[in-house]
């Protein structure tokens, strides 16, 4: 049986991609510039004789996907057509961690405790460790 | 075209002075550059601040994240209090198994 070869062609507004590679090249950049020690730590602030730097902890994720498909109109129809598309998604979390207070005399690191993110997290422990030792009691 | 791969960076912020003290930030970053497409993940975090003085040795403090390190310990305490619990348990009955056929 004699395979049938069709070349599919799909027109592509060339300056529209070109845009759009440029956009997501530029959102990577940007993306990627929150590695810099920029973004951990803020301007430093004077009061006086003493200076403040807050920091932070940064995390970012993001992602992109492109694709392109064709295909005839109908079954038996001679007719094709195509198209493509693409997107993208992302997220930036920041956390302050600490102060570093500077004056003339010391420089001293002021951390900062996140009440409700350890107190959630004391909740878990405590769940997981009731649930597994009531799993623990019945098995017996 | 932006770097693929894995990303590890230590960088130096702009040194501030205060007094006799040059202080400058310490950051670093960790980050995975997805090779097949475009996107990633990346966590910066700062890691100390290095103390510069004239005519004295340079000093380095460590920043932690105390929260990270309470909840890591928390998760971590209860895992293990849980396993110590099962063993012991465990233990217990086999112990009590052992002894039932010379009691009875």
């Amino acid at each position: 049986m004699a395979e049938e070869k069709q070349e599919h062609t799909i027109d592509i507004d060339a300056a529209n991609l070109m845009a759009a590679v440029e956009d997501v090249n530029q959102t990577i950049e940007k993306f990627l510039d929150t590695a810099s020690v920029g973004k951990v730590y803020a301007e430093p602030i004077r009061v006086g004789d003493t200076v403040i730097i807050p920091s932070a902890e940064v995390v970012a994720g993001m992602g992109f996907g492109m694709g392109v498909g064709f295909g005839r109109k109908g079954e038996g129809s001679q007719e094709s057509g195509g198209g493509s598309g693409g997107g993208g998604g992302g997220q930036v979390l920041s956390r302050p961690v600490a102060v570093i207070v500077a004056t003339p005399e010391e420089v001293r690191i002021e951390h900062v405790y996140d009440r409700t993110k350890i107190a959630l997290a004391a909740l878990t422990a405590a769940g997981f460790m009731v649930g597994m030792v009531a799993r623990m009691l019945r098995g017996r | 075209m932006p770097l693929k791969g894995f990303l590890h960076q230590t960088e130096n912020g702009s040194p501030v002075t205060v007094g006799n003290y040059k202080i400058i930030p310490v950051s670093r970053a960790y980050g995975v550059i997805l090779p097949k497409v475009a996107g990633g993940f990346v966590w910066n975090h700062p890691l100390a601040v290095r103390i510069e003085r004239e005519g004295e040795s340079d000093q380095e403090i460590p920043i932690h994240d105390v929260t990270r390190i309470a909840q890591v310990r928390l998760i971590a305490g209860s895992v293990f209090a849980t396993a110590v619990l099962w063993a012991i348990l465990h233990l217990l009955g086999r112990k009590v198994q052992k002894q039932e056929p010379l009691n009875g």
